[in-house]
């Protein structure tokens, strides 16, 4: 088959393939993840709202995309009730999917959800170069589509915004359980159902709320995962800020540890071209015991600049980046992997035992 | 239209691969390897492991690139079997991970751009595509891919022996056109019935009569003009010798004689080798000798190869030639201390190694390779020894005697002295009175003897009362297999009358059994024999455990010291290792 379409990077290169999906132009951020299964959650994970995605797997689709089976209220197993990502980049695109669950193939929900993707690309030797030159602004489009990269599809910087579900809703798990207030930077789905599985209620906040309001009943806050920089949410650092005064327990994953360490004096920054993968090894800093985790970010926590109070909880085995943050004596703590997992090993599962457990004895 | 070479990472490309393990790919937008500046030689592997074609091979392919390196070489090696250690990252400069098939070859000469190609360490799979590469216009590194074809077909071989007055046994090509009763009759059976195209004896089969014979060829082959079926006359008794060799531009380099214990008949894999030779006749040896200059003259030959032997009477017949090395090369290369494959891979580089000592008849010591069987894991399977090879593994052992070596290396594969009671179900008359002798030692060693009914027969007929038990067939107690049961027998020798005789289920029952016991068993007789004998001169005790280099270090203690014994003048004594066939 001839190609027809094209991903165009901000260096020049150009990477024909053919469309499928959606066949409609995007640009944005591009970003590999090397995972080899777990499409149907990394594509409906909000964190990676306004990038196009490379799986570095060769061949995706296999096994189709299955139907939304309720689990807790929440269609699993997908992260967020739509397709996050901006655009997807693929070596091949298997259409004849086999699977006990799947309703339809990965085109099919592509399409469905309006989201443009490319197959026949070289993955390997576009992973190689984003690696070496760091993240790129791309833009996927046609074959016969002009050189020059367009305008962003959306606002690359900040994306919380467009993520965040509006409205305040209660997930109660158990009558005699804490309460626990959920920010939602674009929250995955499986962080609701750990914590629900967990005993503790839920109460789902956009990340406008003001949860320092005091009408919310909150134990305990809870910063999600979600897309672009923490920097550019500054009115919900502060406020987070204003609710570390309160004492009360507070736990971030991925942009939520970016988070916290920003709404506590500590400074973040732009990874050359982030972790996204599910085997990124993680230790333990006070046992030195090692875990391998999921993960999905462009930006990190600067290790040499954390906040008054906090040690470095764990730390990248790779590329010796931060890795979460704990303070010594107040119960505030946060990793920048995810240890809700979907897709990738749930071995951090732990954690959530540790803070509910924190919650509960305070 | 030229793939590209991606490296094997597990990570991904998120972080960079340092190792150079790769694989090729028609997908890739660019080529990933890291060259260096040295002239580049293309070694091939011996891909996945099966029966025929395992480790020995390896051993080969990981020994020629450390004396190509050795020779500032850089080497790539393609391969595709991951439990092989010329498939470690660190053995050659680049190791593709890929089919050793023509394409592949093809492509990454294309790629490479080799010196040459070594061919003849890898076994069959690689040694077939020499043809095809040279055709292709790809330099062959050693022996010419015409010497290669010449000895691998039938026909040229054929006629390359009778030019140079080498016996082979009578052999005939079927194509479904003749009449099979003539060609029977040209041949005399037994003949031995296989593809024209040997691939380690796949599909082999003895047959004694024209009756099994028509069965055999309408069940078992395609016949066809295309797909003709060779048929062979089959050498009973005769004792079957290798040669394993490497030579230069024709001439003999370093050569070792090998000896099996079993008849032919046995397939060269599964049979139990000796080093040196301890039954052959001088003459039969210095024939053979003979045998390996005018092929490896005639053929041209440069770099390693094998000839296997039938010898009968002091007359020698070529059954194959290989231009490539073989599966005893690394057993021979442990034996004398010379590394064959060291010296062949240097020899086809044109730097042949000066001043190289050759034994092979004249070593100090005795070495035996066994084969190591995995009947126990094959369930149902018949545990005897034919013209297909069935053994796994091997294991050599070296010892001051043949005895020492013999029962070490038995006992390396597993085989347990007997110290309660010996089964012996022996097919035919003459292996019945060959094997008096050794029934006789097993009485003297305190072994109850258990016998089937013609062999319990037999024995007391020549005064050696046993305990008779009775085959399945026959329906009455004690049976073979109960007695097995018993525990009171910890050897059975079942002697199958035929080699092909694997319909007889009362054999088959008697040696399955022992083999899903663990029990040891020999089914051959020129091994059991010996194996006896070996039992009765030697103690368990006896058997001296020492490192390889002891034996080495004394072969070069006394080669040093010999030079004083044998008076100025006096005439050479024959090698020691030599002895006259009783």
């Amino acid at each position: 088959m001839p190609a027809d379409w094209k991903l165009v990077l901000e260096d020049g290169t150009v990477w024909p393939g053919r469309s499928f999906g959606a066949g409609r132009p995007v640009t944005g951020e591009v970003v590999f993840n090397t995972g080899m299964t777990g499409y149907v959650e990394a594509l409906s994970d909000p964190s990676y709202r306004g990038q196009i995605l490379v799986l570095t797997y060769p061949l995706i689709g296999n096994y189709g995309v299955p139907r939304a089976l309720l689990d807790t209220g929440l269609p699993h197993p997908f992260e967020s009730a739509a397709v996050q990502v901006l655009g997807l980049v693929v070596t091949r695109s298997e259409p004849r999917y086999a699977h006990h669950a799947a309703s339809r193939s990965l085109a099919a929900w592509l399409a469905e959800a309006a989201v443009p993707a490319i197959e026949g690309v070289d993955t390997r030797g576009l992973t190689r170069r984003l690696r070496a030159l760091g993240t790129m602004r791309g833009s996927l489009c046609p074959a016969d589509a002009p050189a020059a990269l367009p305008e962003d599809t959306l606002d690359m910087g900040r994306l919380v915004p467009a993520v965040s579900r509006p409205g305040v809703h209660r997930f109660p798990a158990r009558p005699d359980g804490k309460n626990l207030i959920l920010v939602d930077c674009g929250a995955k789905h499986n962080i609701l159902r750990s914590l629900l599985s967990r005993g503790v209620n839920v109460v789902r906040v956009p990340w406008d709320h003001d949860f320092l309001a005091g009408d919310l009943c909150g134990d305990g806050l809870f910063l999600s995962n979600g897309p672009g920089d923490p920097a550019r949410v500054p009115e919900l650092v502060e406020r987070i800020r204003l609710y570390l005064e309160s004492g009360r327990p507070v736990f971030g994953i991925c942009l939520g540890h970016q988070l916290l360490a920003l709404a506590a004096g500590g400074r973040t920054f732009r990874l050359p071209y982030g972790h996204r993968s599910q085997n990124q090894p993680v230790v333990d800093r006070l046992t030195g015991r090692g875990y391998i985790t999921s993960q999905n970010h462009g930006y990190g926590v600067d290790a040499a600049r954390l906040p008054a109070g906090f040690y470095e909880w764990f730390v990248n085995a790779n590329d010796g980046t931060n890795e979460g943050i704990r303070h010594a004596r107040r119960p505030w703590m946060s990793v920048q992997f995810h240890p809700e997992a979907y897709p990738g090993p749930v071995e951090t599962g732990v954690l959530f035992d540790e803070f509910v457990q924190v919650l509960n004895e305070t | 239209m030229t793939p590209v070479r991606r490296q094997i990472d597990t990570l991904a490309a998120e972080y960079p691969a340092e190792t150079n393990y790769l694989y090729l790919s028609y997908d890739g937008s660019e080529d990933e390897a890291r060259m260096g500046g040295a002239p580049r030689v293309l070694v091939l592997g011996s891909g996945v492991y099966r029966i025929g074609s395992s480790v020995e091979f390896d051993w080969c392919s990981v020994n020629a690139v450390r004396a190509c390196r050795a020779l500032g070489y850089e080497t790539v090696v393609l391969n595709h079997n991951p439990e092989t250690v010329s498939t470690d990252f660190d053995v050659c400069d680049r190791l593709v991970f890929d089919e050793i098939s023509l394409e592949t070859v093809l492509d990454l000469v294309d790629i490479e751009r080799p010196e040459g190609v070594i061919v003849s360490v890898g076994g069959q799979t690689s040694n077939n595509l020499a043809v095809k590469l040279a055709r292709a216009g790809v330099r062959i590194l050693g022996t010419s891919a015409a010497s290669i074809d010449r000895a691998e077909d039938r026909h040229k071989f054929s006629s390359l022996c009778d030019e140079v007055g080498l016996d082979q046994p009578r052999w005939m090509e079927y194509t479904g056109e003749q009449d099979l009763a003539e060609v029977a009759a040209r041949l005399g059976f037994p003949v031995l019935v296989r593809p024209s195209y040997v691939l380690s004896g796949a599909a082999m089969r003895v047959v004694w009569d024209q009756k099994h014979l028509e069965s055999f060829l309408r069940r078992a082959a395609l016949v066809s003009p295309d797909h003709p079926v060779v048929i062979s006359r089959f050498e009973t008794g005769s004792k079957e010798i290798e040669v394993d060799a490497v030579a230069d531009h024709g001439e003999l380099v370093i050569w070792a004689i090998c000896e099996h214990i079993e008849n032919a008949g046995v397939h060269s894999g599964d049979a139990t080798l000796v080093i040196p030779p301890q039954k052959l006749y001088l003459e039969t040896v210095r024939r053979v000798k003979q045998a390996a200059r005018l092929l490896a003259r005639s053929l041209d030959i440069t770099g390693p190869f094998n000839i296997q032997f039938l010898a009968k009477n002091n007359r020698i017949k070529v059954i194959e030639c290989n231009l490539r090395a073989s599966r005893s090369a690394p057993f021979v290369s442990k034996a004398t201390n010379v590394n064959f494959i060291d010296v062949a891979t240097r020899v086809m580089l044109g730097q042949r190694p000066r001043g190289l000592e050759n034994h092979t008849l004249d070593l100090d010591y005795v070495v035996v390779k066994a084969p190591q069987f995995s009947f126990s894991r094959l369930t149902g399977a018949d545990p005897t020894l034919g013209v297909e090879m069935a053994s796994t593994g091997e294991v050599a052992c070296f010892g001051e005697d043949l005895y020492e070596a013999l029962l070490k290396s038995l006992a390396a594969t597993g085989f347990r002295r007997p110290r309660r009671g010996v089964l012996l179900s022996i097919g035919g008359d003459e292996a019945k009175g060959d094997f008096l002798g050794a029934a006789g030692l097993l009485k003297r060693m305190g072994l109850a003897l258990h016998a089937t009914s013609g062999t319990a027969a037999f024995l007391e007929r020549h005064g050696l009362p046993v305990r008779r038990v009775h085959k399945e067939s026959e329906g009455r107690s004690p049976s073979v297999v109960e007695t097995l049961f018993t525990g009171a027998v910890d050897l059975v020798i079942n002697i199958p009358e035929r080699y092909s005789d694997q319909e007889s289920r009362d054999g088959y029952l008697i040696r399955r059994t022992a083999v899903d016991l663990g029990i040891p068993l020999f089914t051959n007789s020129q091994l059991a024999r010996l194996a006896v004998k070996a039992l009765a001169a030697k103690r368990d005790d006896e058997l001296l455990v020492r490192p390889w280099s002891a034996y080495q270090q004394e072969a070069v203690r006394r080669a040093a010291r010999a030079p004083e014994r044998p008076a100025p003048g006096a005439r050479p004594a024959p090698p020691r290792a030599l002895e006259r066939e009783a």
